[in-house]
């Protein structure tokens, strides 16, 4: 959220008028202004932790309205509090922002819609605007600075907005993580570190659960050969339910996996299956009968 | 180099988010100014 944050301040500021507005301002943007002052001294990736993540935003508002009320000695800590609080889930609109670290991050991701962005936080900004007016602006040069605030701060979103257009990543809205992942403690006990662990372990914790095994399965390449034509296809993740030969629309295939990750239970399998395919080698279990039923004519 | 990113690596905090930094910095005054000059205004004719 860009003006939206303004929009917020703005809106506490009409609920208590004796809170002056910019330490208000400044707080629901607190968050952000963190994450500037962090990154300076440690880098992109760790300053969004230590600014935006819960945690972080629950010290750094109690932080915020602590200092307002030991160095102004005016009353509206607490509106500080709660404007550097509604950070959050302002941002949860727009952006994926992070719940404790980097690997738990959530939210709408709405800058990868900018129309949408624009019209949510227009229509955050022309709400507070009329409540800020309310209380404010009593005659006709108030409210027409108001309204000379409001276009301002909406054409700053429009700018900002236009320019998120060109973002070459995809909409990408989170609100849990999509994959399921081997608890870390089912790792360290029955896995070396890096690898998945053993669908006999992981059932042993997750008894009660089809996705601990239906979602942890080896990758590899499934391949589909058409009975009629012998056109290959190739998928690398699922397959889907109904699938039609290009060739000849025959829906009959024969199906074949490969692991391209190392897999027990596939290697024991083909080697079990093996046969020698060198010149001159006998065919392990092959009576004369069967040479004879190949050669009939 | 200018005269903040001088002033930055003077501190030994230069790196590659300082040269954004200043346009994140630049953005999140805007609304600051804007809304406080409004405010002053308006509340100056009460």
């Amino acid at each position: 959220v860009y003006v939206g944050h303004a929009a917020i301040a703005l809106a506490l500021k009409a609920h208590e008028p004796r809170v002056p507005l910019a330490p208000l301002v400044l707080a629901c943007y607190g968050p952000d202004w963190a994450e500037l002052v962090f990154g300076l001294a440690y880098g992109r990736g760790t300053m969004q932790v230590l600014a935006h993540s819960l945690p972080a935003v629950l010290v750094g508002g109690l932080s915020a309205a602590g200092l307002f009320a030991l160095v102004a000695h005016r009353h509206g800590a607490r509106y500080l509090l709660l404007g550097w609080l509604l950070h959050w889930p302002a941002d949860f609109l727009t952006a994926r922002k992070p719940l404790i670290d980097l690997d738990h991050r959530v939210g709408l991701d709405l800058y990868h819609r900018p129309a949408i962005d624009f019209l949510l936080e227009g229509a955050l900004l022309v709400v507070c605007c009329a409540i800020y007016a309310r209380v404010f602006a009593r005659d006709t040069v108030q409210r027409r600075w108001v309204v000379a605030m409001a276009a301002a701060l909406l054409g700053m979103q429009a700018v900002l907005d236009y320019g998120l257009r060109s973002e070459p990543q995809p909409w990408n809205p989170v609100l849990v993580h999509g994959l399921w992942r081997p608890h870390p403690k089912i790792v360290s006990i029955c896995s070396v570190p890096g690898s998945d662990p053993h669908g006999s372990c992981t059932l042993a914790q997750y008894r009660h659960s089809e996705r601990a095994m239906a979602t942890n399965r080896p990758r590899g390449v499934t391949t589909l050969i058409c009975l009629s034509c012998g056109k290959e296809k190739f998928f690398t993740q699922e397959v889907p339910a109904a699938v039609v030969c290009d060739q000849c629309g025959s829906t009959v295939f024969r199906t074949f996996t490969t692991p391209t990750e190392p897999d027990e239970a596939v290697i024991d399998a083909l080697e079990a299956q093996a046969r020698s395919i060198a010149y001159g080698d006998s065919s392990p279990a092959t009576t004369v009968d069967d040479v004879r039923d190949l050669d009939a004519r | 180099v200018d005269f903040a990113e001088a002033l930055l690596r003077l501190f030994g905090i230069a790196n590659q988010w300082s040269v954004r930094a200043r346009g994140f910095a630049f953005l999140l005054s805007l609304p600051l100014i804007v809304v406080s000059v409004a405010d002053w205004r308006i509340r100056r004719r009460r």
